[in-house]
C-alpha cells in the first residue's frame, strides 16, 4: 500500500493533477518531492524534479463553478485566483473588439463587425461569447447555415457555462425561426429551458 | 507612305484645275515640292500629336503593372500573449525594423531587459487604420505582461504592420511598389539629380550642357563613360521605347522628352522617374522603383532610409548589376561614396554628414533574411486559390492586396525543426539516410487557419512542393478514422479487440496478411491500447468488422475528399494522401468533430483597400463531439504511452498533446500528426526516390514534430468534457468498474450508459496486467 501510494504521488506530480471540482482547470502549483524513478517504459515525464507552477493558459471561460454562475454580462474575466493572470488581459483586447464590431454592427457594417469578431475568435478561442456574436451576425447576414453551425460549435466549448449554453440556445431559436425551422426551434426552445 | 499620298495628291490636283493656264515645267515642280512639304509637315505634326496623345495616355493613364502583393497576419499584441521577446524581435526583423537606442521614428525599436520600445508604422488595414504610435512593451516569463502607449496608458490591443511575403507577379516578372514624391526623403531625388541630370530643374528635357559635358568627359576619358541623356529621357526610353539601341528610338526620344516636358510639371516626372527606374534583379524578379529597391537592398520602407542608403540606392542607377552591393561590396561603397561627395560638392549635405555617412557600412540585408520570396510552399497554396478565383492579369497588375493568416515566426519554427532534425538523422544514420526530405504543415486547431507551409528541407527553394504535391500512404495516420468508426458505433474504449493473425484472401486472388511492428500478437487488447500502441492486427480485425466502406465514409467526414477504393489495406494507410489533405483530417479530429475548411487567406482587397473577397470563419459539425473526445483520449494516451511517448522527453507534462505516428509499408514513409492547444502539425519525412528508411514515424517525423513544438512552446490542450460523457474509474483488462487505488485502474471516458455495468474490487483482480496509470482524471476532476 505504501508503495502504491508512492506510485500515485509520482504520477500525480508527474502530471499535475485533481482539482476541487469536475469543471475545474488544471492550475496547481507543484511541491518538489523526491522522485522515485518511474517503472520503464510507461511514463516519461518532462518535469521530474518539478517545484513548478502549471498554470496552462487557458481562455476565457475558466471551468471553476463560480465564474460559470456568474451572469455574462458582468465579466467575463475569472475572478478565480488561482488563475493566471493573462485570462483577464487576453480579454480585455476581446472585449475591446467585441465592442467595436458592436458598434460596426449598429451602425449598419455587418462585415466590418463579422471582420472584429474572427480577430477576437484568434486571440481567444475558446470564449463562447465570441460565438455568439459571430453567430448573431451571421444570421443577421443571412446566413442561416453558418450562422447555425457557429452557434453549435459556441454550444460546444461553453460545456460549463450554462448562462452562455441558454443565451447561444435562445440565439438558435432566432437564427432556426428565420430559417423557417420550426422543428429546430422547438428543440432549441427546449434546450434552452434546461439552463 | 508620304510617297503613295503625294502620287495620289497630284493627279487630282490637276484635274481640279481643269482648262488652266499653261505653267512652266519649273513652277510644276515647285508646287509638286512645296506640296509635298506641306504634306510632310502634316504629316510630322500628325505623329507628333500621335506621340503627344501616346504619351499622355500612359503617364495619365495606369503606368505600371503592379503586382499582387501577399501578407502576412499582422501580430497582434495583448497583454498575456505568449511572445518572447526574441520571438518580437524576429518579427520586427521582419518588417526591417531600426533596432538602435532610441525608437525615435516609425520602424524603429529599442530593446531593454524585460522590454521593448517600439514605434509602429500603422497599416491601412480593410478592417481600419491601425495608427502609427508608440508603444511600451513589458515582457514575463515569455509572456507579453502590460502594453503601454506615449501617455503612459495601457493598451488593450494593438496590432502591427504584416509582413510582406510576396507578390504575384506580370510575364516579365517587374516587381514594383509605388510610393509618392512626398513620401521619399527630400535627399534621395536631390540624389538622383545630382549624380544623373545636374540641370534637371532647367532644361526642357533634353541637356545640351548635359551632352555637351558628356562628351568632354568622354573624349578626356578616351571612350564612354558618361552619357548625356537627362532623367526625362530615361524615363521616356524606360517607359515607351524598348531597350533596343536603334538609331529611330534615339530619333524619337528627343521629341518625346520635350513633349513630356512640355505637359507636365518637373515633379511629376521626377515621381514617375522614382516608381519607374530599375535597381536590382532577384532571380527572374525584376526589381523596379525606389520602393521596392528600398525593401529589396534595406529590408525597409523607402521613407526610414538614412543618408547613406539614399546614396546607395541613388548610385546603383548607373548599373545595378556592376554596382551590386550583395555580390560587389566594394564597387558600391565606391559609388556610394561619390555620390555622398557630389552632395557635399553641391553642398546639400554638411561636411560632419558626409564623413559619418561614408564611413558607415553598407547596411544591405542578406538574401536569406528577406522576407519575400521566404514562403514559396505557403505561397503556393496562396497563388493556387487565388488562381481559382481570379484572371492572371488582375492577380499580376491590378495592386491587389492578398492577406494570409502566415505565420512568419511558425513558418520560421517549422522551417528550423525540419533542417535540424534532417540533418541530425543523416547523421545519426550515415549511408542508410542519405537524401532525406520533408515537409509539414501546421494550422491553428481551434480557427482552422493555416500558419505554415514548409514544402523542402531548405524552405526558401522554390521547388517541388511536397506539402501539397507529394502523395505518400498515410500508414497508421488513418488510425483515427478506423477507431472514431468504431466508437460511433457503440464501442467503448475499453472494448476488447482481438490481435491476432489475419489472413485475407482478396478479389484479385492475392492474400493479405499484414503483421504487428514487432511481428508479434497481442490477444486481447482493450481499444485505446490498439490504438495507442498502433497493433496493427487488431485494427485490421476491428476494420474488417466493421466494413472498409464505413471507415472510408469516416475519412470523407474527416475532410478526406478523394475517392479511396474501399480495399482492406486501407484500414491500415495504403492511402496516399499530402500533408496538407492528412492536416485536414486531424483539424476535424482537433476541433472536435468540427470540420472546418483550412484556410491559408483572409481577406483579398483591391489597390485602395476595398474588399474584393473574403474568406470567413465557416465550419460543419461532421462527427459528434462526445465520440471525438473519447477518441482524443486515445490520441493522447499515445502520447503519454503509446508510439509516441519519446515526445516528453522534451516538451512540458502539462502539454497534454494528441496524435498518432504513422510508418508506410517497409518504412518508406515517416508520418507525425498531432496537436496541443494552439497548434496542430503535420510532419513527412521520406525520401524522393521513395527508398525505406532505417526509422519509424516516431523516429523521424516524431522529431521534426518534438522540436517545432519545443521552438513553439504552444498552449497545452485542455478538453472539455460534453454533457453526454463521464469518467469512470475501470480496469480496461477485466472491463469491469473498479476503485481509484486499484492497481490497473484507469480513468476512462465513457458516452453515458456504454460505462461497464459491474464492479471489481482491488483485490478480486489478481491481474496486475495494465499499468495504472491516471493522467486522465487530471483533466476533470
Amino acid at each position: 500500500m505504501k508503495k502504491q501510494l508512492a506510485f500515485l504521488s509520482v504520477l500525480v506530480g508527474l502530471t499535475g493533477c485533481a482539482g476541487p471540482s469536475p469543471y475545474v482547470t488544471p492550475v496547481e502549483s507543484r511541491t518538489a518531492e523526491p522522485v522515485p524513478p518511474a517503472p520503464a517504459g510507461t511514463l516519461i515525464p518532462a518535469e521530474t524534479s518539478s517545484g513548478v507552477s502549471v498554470s496552462p493558459v487557458y481562455e476565457v471561460p475558466s471551468f471553476s463553478l463560480d465564474s460559470a454562475q456568474r451572469s455574462p454580462a458582468q465579466s467575463t474575466a475569472p475572478q478565480n485566483p488561482s488563475l493566471p493572470n493573462i485570462d483577464q488581459s487576453s480579454s480585455a483586447a476581446v472585449v475591446a473588439l467585441l465592442g467595436e464590431a458592436r458598434q460596426a454592427a449598429s451602425s449598419g457594417d455587418l462585415a466590418g463587425a463579422e471582420s472584429q469578431v474572427e480577430r477576437a475568435l484568434r486571440i481567444s478561442p475558446r470564449d463562447p461569447q465570441v460565438y455568439l456574436q459571430l453567430a448573431a451576425l451571421k444570421r443577421q447576414q443571412g446566413e442561416y447555415l453558418q450562422a447555425e453551425q457557429v452557434a453549435l460549435r459556441g454550444v460546444s466549448v461553453a460545456a460549463a457555462l450554462p448562462d452562455y449554453k441558454r443565451l447561444l440556445w435562445l440565439e438558435l431559436v432566432k437564427i432556426r425561426t428565420a430559417a423557417g425551422d420550426r422543428a429546430g426551434v422547438q428543440e432549441a426552445q427546449a434546450e434552452a429551458a434546461r439552463y | 507612305m508620304t510617297k503613295k499620298r503625294a502620287k495620289r495628291g497630284s493627279p487630282r490636283t490637276t484635274t481640279r484645275n481643269p482648262g488652266g493656264k499653261k505653267r512652266s515645267w519649273r513652277s510644276a515642280i515647285f508646287i509638286f515640292f512645296a506640296k509635298l512639304s506641306l504634306v510632310v509637315i502634316a504629316i510630322s505634326a500628325a505623329g507628333l500629336v500621335y506621340l503627344d496623345a501616346q504619351i499622355r495616355e500612359k503617364f495619365e493613364g495606369k503606368r505600371w503593372a503592379i503586382p499582387a502583393k501577399v501578407y502576412a497576419r499582422p501580430l497582434e499584441l495583448y497583454p498575456g500573449l505568449h511572445l518572447s521577446q526574441a520571438a518580437l524581435k524576429v518579427e520586427l526583423q521582419g518588417l526591417g525594423y531600426k533596432l538602435g537606442s532610441r525608437a525615435s521614428r516609425p520602424g524603429s525599436a529599442t530593446w531593454g531587459n524585460g522590454r521593448a520600445d517600439l514605434y509602429t508604422r500603422g497599416f491601412d488595414f480593410p478592417e481600419g487604420v491601425e495608427p502609427s504610435q508608440r508603444l511600451s512593451l513589458q515582457f514575463q516569463q515569455g509572456q507579453l505582461s502590460s502594453i503601454r502607449n506615449e501617455s503612459g496608458r495601457s493598451v488593450a490591443l494593438a496590432r502591427l504592420e504584416p509582413i510582406l511575403i510576396g507578390g504575384i507577379y506580370p510575364g516579365d516578372h517587374e516587381d514594383r511598389e509605388l510610393v509618392r514624391l512626398q513620401d521619399v526623403p527630400k535627399l534621395l531625388p536631390t540624389a538622383l539629380v545630382a549624380v544623373e541630370d545636374r540641370d534637371f530643374y532647367s532644361h526642357i528635357g533634353i541637356s545640351f550642357k548635359g551632352i555637351a559635358r558628356a562628351m568632354w568627359v568622354n573624349i578626356r576619358a578616351g571612350g564612354f563613360v558618361q552619357g548625356g541623356s537627362t532623367l526625362t529621357q530615361q524615363l521616356i526610353k524606360n517607359f515607351y521605347l524598348t531597350s533596343e539601341r536603334t538609331l529611330a528610338r534615339k530619333l524619337l526620344e528627343i521629341p518625346m522628352s520635350v513633349l513630356l516636358e512640355l505637359h507636365y510639371s518637373k515633379d511629376e516626372i521626377l515621381e514617375a522617374y522614382l516608381n519607374e527606374v530599375y535597381l536590382g534583379q532577384d532571380g527572374a524578379r525584376a526589381i523596379h522603383g525606389f520602393a521596392q529597391g528600398s525593401l529589396f537592398y534595406f529590408g525597409r520602407p523607402v521613407s526610414e532610409l538614412d543618408l547613406h542608403q539614399i546614396a546607395l540606392l541613388a548610385g546603383l542607377v548607373k548599373g545595378p548589376s556592376y554596382y551590386d552591393p550583395r555580390r560587389h561590396p566594394e564597387r558600391a561603397t565606391d559609388r556610394r561614396n561619390l555620390v555622398l561627395k557630389l552632395l557635399l560638392d553641391q553642398a546639400y549635405i554638411t561636411d560632419d554628414e558626409y564623413q559619418i555617412a561614408s564611413k558607415q557600412p553598407l547596411e544591405v540585408i542578406s538574401g536569406s533574411s528577406r522576407q519575400k520570396g521566404a514562403y514559396p510552399a505557403y505561397l503556393d497554396v496562396v497563388k493556387r486559390q487565388l488562381r481559382t478565383e481570379y484572371r492572371e492579369e488582375d492577380l499580376s497588375s491590378e495592386g491587389i492586396r492578398v492577406f494570409t493568416a502566415l505565420d512568419p515566426l511558425v513558418q520560421k519554427h517549422g522551417a528550423d525543426a525540419l533542417a535540424t532534425q534532417l540533418d541530425g538523422l543523416e547523421k545519426r544514420y550515415t549511408k542508410r539516410a542519405t537524401d532525406l526530405q520533408g515537409s509539414l504543415v501546421v494550422t491553428d486547431p481551434q480557427t482552422g487557419e493555416l500558419l505554415a507551409v514548409v514544402g523542402d528541407r531548405n524552405a526558401r527553394f522554390d521547388g517541388f512542393n511536397r506539402a501539397l504535391d507529394a502523395y505518400r500512404p498515410i500508414g497508421s495516420l488513418v488510425k483515427p478514422a478506423v477507431y472514431l468508426t468504431a466508437l460511433e458505433r457503440g464501442y467503448t474504449l475499453i472494448s476488447p479487440l482481438d490481435d491476432s493473425p489475419v489472413s485475407l484472401k482478396q478479389p484479385n486472388g492475392s492474400v493479405w496478411q499484414p503483421e504487428n511492428f514487432d511481428g508479434k500478437a497481442n490477444g486481447q487488447v482493450p481499444l485505446y491500447e490498439a490504438l495507442s500502441h498502433s497493433y496493427n492486427l487488431a485494427t485490421a480485425h476491428l476494420g474488417l468488422d466493421l466494413g472498409v466502406e464505413t471507415v472510408t465514409r469516416t475519412l470523407a467526414k474527416l475532410g478526406v475528399e478523394k475517392e479511396i477504393p474501399p480495399y482492406p489495406s486501407v484500414l491500415l494507410g495504403a492511402v496516399p494522401l499530402s500533408p496538407l489533405e492528412v492536416a485536414q483530417m486531424y483539424q476535424t479530429i482537433a476541433a472536435n468533430g468540427f470540420r472546418m475548411p483550412l484556410r491559408a487567406i483572409r481577406r483579398v482587397t483591391d489597390a485602395q483597400g476595398s474588399e474584393l473577397s473574403r474568406y470567413p470563419f465557416q465550419l460543419e459539425q461532421s462527427v459528434p463531439p462526445d465520440t471525438v473526445h473519447l477518441l482524443h483520449y486515445a490520441l493522447q494516451a499515445v502520447a503519454r504511452e503509446g508510439t509516441a511517448r519519446s515526445l516528453y522527453q522534451k516538451l512540458p507534462g502539462n502539454l497534454n498533446a494528441a496524435g498518432k505516428t504513422g510508418t508506410s509499408d517497409q518504412q518508406r514513409d515517416s508520418w507525425f500528426a498531432g496537436f496541443t492547444g494552439n497548434r496542430l502539425a503535420v510532419v513527412w519525412v521520406g525520401k524522393d526516390n521513395n527508398q525505406p528508411l532505417p526509422f519509424t514515424g516516431s523516429g523521424g517525423a516524431l522529431r521534426v514534430w518534438t522540436d517545432l513544438m519545443e521552438r513553439e512552446s504552444p498552449e497545452p490542450y485542455l478538453t472539455l468534457k460534453p454533457e453526454n460523457v463521464d469518467y469512470f474509474w475501470v480496469n480496461p483488462d477485466q472491463q469491469m468498474l473498479t476503485d481509484p487505488e486499484c492497481s490497473g485502474a484507469r480513468s476512462v471516458p465513457f458516452i453515458r450508459g456504454t460505462e461497464p455495468k459491474d464492479s471489481l474490487g482491488c483485490f478480486g483482480s489478481g491481474t496486475g496486467g495494465a499499468n495504472p496509470l491516471n493522467w486522465f482524471r487530471r483533466w476533470f476532476r
